[in-house]
């Protein structure tokens, strides 16, 4: 038996834990779907970057421009955050140092290229400490979960062409129904249907759509290599399938259901319901934590007195520290 | 902690405070449902279109009547009976009724087999069904001549009198006996000279047919000529009138039975009846009813009728006249001092005898030329004096219930006085009156309806307060009139009681009396009331609201278009009434189930209605010259009204396309008789490839079909193939009628297969035929112009189809405040709890006092239920409903509140429910009030 995990079989779990009349309209499945959103937003994730197994992490890299020292934290980023950053210059990745703003004064004007190693943080920018033009900041950060919709709203591909006419290619879906949502000009996310409900590439823009034919077009370099029939292309920020673990979507169900409970008043049923929720809770961190356990991570402390030699002179902090 | 609360069905409960004086379940909306079983609801069944269309497109059916198991239909002028069969067609009489005023039904009852009606001419009588229309009651005989015939010898010996009355009756189909009023008395003296016989001449009045008898009467013979011979009279003859009598109005008889061979002696004897208790006819009645064997008349008039008396023939002069008017067709009587000449108008007037004889005399000749001229066809005149009475005594009577008043004049002051009263020259002073009376009650004889004395009558209270109607219970007759109930008990033998029973209550809807459980179930002024013989009490407490605004005087036509009937198997009165102050025709129905003490409501527009001798309902439709009949199979399909036939032209899918789609609406359900279908055509195909004897076995893998529209052209091809086979008979093809009709491919089918069967080359002599039909069933979903999606799709033939229209039903609970309205709670979940249900979907929706609109939860279930959900194939659909329940939620905007107000909705055709209630889980809230 296949595995799915779209948002029709989470809400079909969802009813079946809290008994959710079959004919109701107090809770649409919008009203469910927005449920289960926030409950990655605000519980999933959380629990899930508490293990700091790397889930979510992605790197973006963007080239310093010549005068400008203000680089945005990617929009995608959990909680605006990053989980690192790096300047790439010459083929090498430089760790980044942040600062304290009230320490700026002391780093500015050295004219070393070395202090694009040193930034601080200015709202939701990086503020690099005497750029140059030379290399890219790389950010590593959480990227967010895609929101869970509709299942007409997104697309499941049948074929891909890789080819098309030598810039833009296009992928098949094969709904019944062509989604409406997917026009020229917006964006999309190629998203892998499976686990682990992976992102493979974001925010690409649609060149053209033929709802006869049920294509999109797009361009070809934008075309994820490892996308395959079978993933879904939704809007950008979309996705049909929760992009948590998928052993962690009972637990995900389990919690909307408890929301269910409570907003309907249920407070028996809440409270037989949230007893299960705990249980499901103490028994996360056995699946998500220590993800090799073959090969438990070592703690290299870069940032020790003692550690500069390990990593060839590279001195994390930058020459003022 | 959770709490439940459970609303079952109580009915509707408008009128009290629905926030703490209703009983748990109570309704302020029951649409389209009884409430026939304690707390539970059901839809009401349908109302199918009955018989064929009657009259023209503006007529409506007025009333029905049952008689002999069938139909009566009455509309304009017209009454009409039904077939023997039922579903008409309607025949009608040949004789047309009309009701005694506008706005007035006409009213039947049935007594010793005969029917009898109100109408505007009198008291109808029908005996058997296919019969003819007659006025009910005897004849009256008219006047009768005696006279000694000496040139025969016989019982009359000289020196004596004899007395003789005329008798006219007749048996009707029922085999009862009815018979009129004997004629005047009438002496005959044998002064001397030998025996004689007598000779009579008797006058026929209008009404006797060949099937009449006449009886004549006579006296013993007084014993001397000077001897009146009295009053106590025997049968001495009997015989029915020929048809030249009949034209000639006159029959002759000599009476020659001896006075030995007297018979059976006459009712009005006085040591029988008496005379006064003649058989008049019943007098023109608004109401009748049956009560101990008797019929009443109540709200009468009579015939028009004059006392007139001779007093002298003194001033009578041969140029005297006297002239008889009823405004219409005046006619003149002349007197003559010689002769007599009746069927000219010419009045004998006697002078030579003394004066008590001249009066006599001329009387009876006035009475004879008034009966016997041909210019008179109004009005019949009888003489009334008797042995014991001064002779001269007149009485004058309109022919008919429905005649015109008539007024007598006179040639001059001398001959108007010889009369008392004094007949004027001119003018209508004197005038005939026909008693309308309406707090006036006529009742028959003890199970003799049609014979109604003069004296059998009585006045029920004031004269200024007419009787609106009689209604009958097993042990009293109730007389609702504008001062009050009144009540006879008793009977004819022993006499009859009248006593007021209740002045406080008034009937302000004729039409509205109905009885059930011995029990009178009408509209007064004090609301929907049961009257019995223990009291009046009134009903319709908890749906005052709604009953007293529609009897203000706003509502102009409430009275004459308000009418009731009571369902005795059902245990339902049903009261249709106005909704609005222009409504002329009833539009509603109360419906009250007088076992669950329950109200609900029809909103369906009619014109008459009640129950038949097979336990239907039948209504008189308002908006259709139509009568509707109550669907009654015990079925889903007695969930659905009218039924309309129209083509269906081509299908896709689920979506069809049909001719007309007047009076179709969503939720309606399409169907279709399938006659033919591709097993039936393939099992044939399939059993020649298998039959040893037919050379071709590939009959199947060539000619299968998989649509119904191909079977016309696979038939065809099947029939060819077989005249080609080799097979004993080459006339497959041509025997068939080539119909495309479904039917006619069935039968097409059947001809090739009854020709295989006894085709000797065939080794098999089985091959089915197509015998059995089934039908194809689905709801419409949506109509645009003529293009109609269903639910299902099947294999349509295009051909006609017919459509029912659904029965839409509401039920709205009165709010629901789980015993406190004053507290916020929040309501969670409901669950609809049905004993069974057949259905797919349903709404239920909720509002609350927050926010007052409705929002609704549409359920959409696989019932198990009855129709339309499995495959369509050869097999019969069906199965049972179910008990079950459907769970949902509250809507989230409506569940925090004071109180809830549920309403059920089901709008689809075949399809029922018996509904519980609901049961509501709540929450009682402190802080939280609102979402």
């Amino acid at each position: 038996m296949a595995f799915t995990y779209t948002v029709t079989d989470l809400i079909a779990s969802i009813k079946v834990r809290c008994l959710v009349p079959i004919s109701q309209i107090t809770f649409t499945t919008d009203d469910i779907l927005r449920f289960a959103n926030e409950e990655i937003e605000l519980k999933m994730v959380p629990n899930i970057l508490r293990v700091k197994e790397e889930f979510y992490v992605r790197n973006k890299s963007v080239t310093i421009e010549s005068g400008v020292t203000e680089y945005e934290i990617p929009y995608r980023a959990i909680g605006s955050k990053l989980r690192n950053l790096f300047f790439k210059s010459g083929g090498n990745m430089f760790p980044a140092t942040r600062l304290e703003p009230e320490l700026v004064p002391y780093y500015e004007g050295s004219g070393n290229g070395a202090n694009n190693t040193a930034f601080y943080l200015r709202g939701n920018d990086i503020v690099l400490i005497n750029g140059t033009s030379a290399g890219q900041v790389v950010f590593s950060y959480y990227l967010k979960p895609n929101k869970m919709v509709q299942t007409t709203r997104v697309g499941i591909i049948s074929s891909i062409d890789r080819v098309g006419d030598g810039t833009i290619g296009s992928v098949t879906v094969s709904n019944t129904t062509f989604p409406t949502n997917f026009t020229a000009d917006s964006e999309v996310d190629f998203l892998q249907a499976k686990p682990n409900f992976g992102t493979y590439n974001f925010d690409v823009a649609i060149t053209s759509v033929n709802p006869t034919t049920k294509q999109i077009f797009v361009l070809l370099s934008d075309i994820p290599t490892k996308l395959k029939v079978g993933d879904h292309i939704a809007n950008a920020g979309e996705c049909i399938t929760p992009q948590v673990p998928s052993e962690l979507q009972s637990m995900l169900a389990q919690t909307v259901a408890c929301r269910l409970l409570e907003a309907m008043g249920d407070k028996d049923n809440l409270i037989m319901a949230e007893k299960k929720l705990a249980e499901m809770e103490r028994n996360l961190f056995a699946v998500i934590d220590s993800r090799t356990e073959g090969t438990p991570q070592k703690i290299n402390n870069i940032r020790g007195l003692l550690s500069s030699s390990k990593i060839g002179g590279r001195r994390y902090g930058g020459n003022k520290s | 902690m959770s709490q439940s609360i459970i609303l079952k069905c109580k009915g509707l409960h408008t009128n009290p405070n629905n926030l703490g004086s209703v009983p748990d379940g109570s309704l302020s909306e029951a649409e389209n449902i009884y409430i026939d079983r304690p707390d539970i609801a059901q839809p009401r069944t349908g109302f199918a279109l009955y018989a064929e269309e009657f009259g023209n497109n503006t007529d409506r059916s007025k009333q029905l009547l049952v008689y002999q198991e069938r139909l009566l239909r009455h509309y304009g002028g017209t009454l009409s009976y039904d077939s023997p069969t039922g579903q008409g067609p309607f025949t009608n009489y040949a004789t047309g009724v009309s009701e005694v005023e506008t706005g007035t039904k006409i009213k039947g009852q049935e007594l010793n087999g005969n029917f009898y009606l109100t109408s505007s001419s009198g008291i109808l009588k029908l005996d058997k069904i296919d019969g003819e229309i007659k006025y009910a009651g005897g004849v009256k005989a008219l006047d009768l001549e005696v006279e000694l015939n000496t040139g025969i010898s016989g019982f009359m010996e000289s020196d004596n009198q004899a007395g003789y009355r005329i008798l006219w009756g007749y048996k009707d189909e029922n085999n009862n006996l009815i018979l009129g009023t004997p004629s005047e008395r009438s002496v005959v003296t044998n002064g001397g000279g030998g025996s004689a016989v007598v000779n009579l001449t008797i006058t026929i009045p209008n009404g006797v047919t060949t099937d009449y008898f006449y009886q004549v009467y006579r006296t013993r013979l007084s014993g001397a000529s000077g001897v009146d011979p009295g009053d106590e009279m025997a049968l001495v003859y009997e015989a029915n009138p020929t048809s030249g009598n009949i034209t000639s109005k006159e029959v002759t008889v000599t009476d020659i039975t001896p006075e030995s061979f007297r018979g059976a002696e006459l009712y009005t004897n006085a040591n029988q009846q008496g005379i006064l208790q003649s058989n008049e006819v019943p007098p023109f009645a608004k109401d009748i009813a049956v009560y101990n064997s008797s019929l009443f008349f109540a709200n009468t008039k009579t015939k028009f009728r004059l006392n007139l008396s001779l007093l002298s023939t003194n001033d009578l002069t041969n140029s005297s006249t006297l002239t008889i008017t009823d405004g219409n067709a005046p006619f003149t009587l002349t007197f003559n001092n010689a002769t007599e000449n009746a069927t000219s108008g010419q009045i004998f007037y006697a002078t030579s005898g003394t004066p008590s004889q001249n009066v006599d005399e001329t009387a009876r000749s006035i009475v004879r030329t008034i009966n016997r001229y041909t210019n008179n066809n109004t009005i019949y005149a009888y003489y009334l004096s008797g042995p014991d009475d001064v002779p001269g005594q007149i009485f004058l009577e309109s022919r008919t219930l429905g005649a015109l008043e008539f007024s007598i004049t006179c040639d001059t002051t001398a001959t108007g006085e010889e009369f008392s009263p004094v007949v004027p020259i001119t003018g209508t002073t004197l005038n005939a009156d026909n008693e309308i009376i309406g707090n006036r009650v006529y009742y028959s004889k003890f199970q003799q309806p049609e014979a109604v004395p003069l004296v059998n009558t009585f006045d029920v209270g004031s004269r200024n307060s007419v009787i609106l109607r009689i209604v009958a219970l097993r042990d009293t007759l109730f007389i609702f009139k504008e001062d009050g109930i009144y009540q006879v008990i008793g009977d004819a033998n022993n006499g009859f009681q009248v006593s007021l029973f209740d002045n406080s209550t008034i009937l302000i809807a004729p039409e509205s009396p109905a009885v059930g459980d011995n029990q009178i179930w009408a509209f007064t002024d004090r609301g929907i009331a049961k009257i019995s013989d223990t009291g009046v009490e009134v009903r319709s407490n908890p749906i005052e609201n709604i009953v007293e605004p529609i009897t203000s005087a706003g509502y102009t036509n409430f009275s004459t278009a308000t009418f009731g009937f009571y369902y005795t198997v059902n245990n339902r009165y049903y009261l249709f009434t106005v909704t609005n102050p222009t409504d002329t025709v009833a539009t509603k129905a109360l419906v009250y189930n007088t076992h669950t003490d329950s109200w609900t409501t029809l909103p369906i527009s009619k014109t008459c209605g009640l129950v038949g001798d097979d336990d239907r309902v039948y209504l008189g439709a308002a908006d259709v010259n139509y009568i509707e009949q109550e669907r009654k199979t015990f079925t889903y399909r007695d969930y659905a009204d009218r039924s309309y036939l129209t083509n269906l032209g081509e299908f896709e899918e689920n979506t069809l396309t049909i001719n007309s789609v007047a009076n179709l609406a969503v939720g309606d359900v399409v169907a279709q008789s399938v006659y033919i279908t591709p097993y039936k055509f393939n099992r044939i195909l399939a059993k020649l490839d298998e039959d040893a004897g037919v050379v071709s076995s590939n009959y199947l893998s060539t000619l299968q079909v998989d649509r119904k529209s191909q079977i016309r052209a696979k038939l065809d091809a099947l029939a060819n193939k077989l005249d080609a086979d080799g097979l004993s008979f080459t006339n497959y093809y041509s025997s068939m009628s080539l119909s495309s009709t479904p039917t006619g491919m069935e039968s097409d089918l059947n001809i090739v297969v009854g020709i295989l069967n006894t085709d000797t080359v065939v080794n098999e002599s089985d091959y089915p035929t197509s015998t059995s039909t089934s039908i194809l069933e689905t709801v419409v979903t949506s109509i645009l112009e003529n293009k109609v999606t269903v639910e299902l799709n099947f294999d349509w033939d295009l051909a006609p189809i017919t459509y029912h229209n659904k029965i839409s039903s509401k039920i709205v609970w009165s709010p629901a405040h789980a015993g406190d309205p004053s507290i916020f709670k929040q309501f969670r979940e409901t669950n609809l709890l049905f004993s069974s249900i057949a259905s797919n979907v349903i709404d239920l929706s909720f509002r609350s006092d927050i926010q007052r609109g409705y929002e609704k939860v549409m359920f959409q279930s696989e019932s198990t239920g009855a129709w339309g959900k499995l495959p369509w194939g050869e097999e019969p659909w069906g199965g049972t409903s179910e008990p079950r329940g459907f769970r949902t939620y509250i809507p989230g905007q409506k569940q925090r509140c004071r109180f809830l107000e549920p309403k059920f909705e089901h709008n689809r055709a075949y399809e029922n429910y018996l509904l519980v209630g609901l049961s509501l889980t709540f929450t009682a809230m402190i802080e939280r009030i609102g979402r």
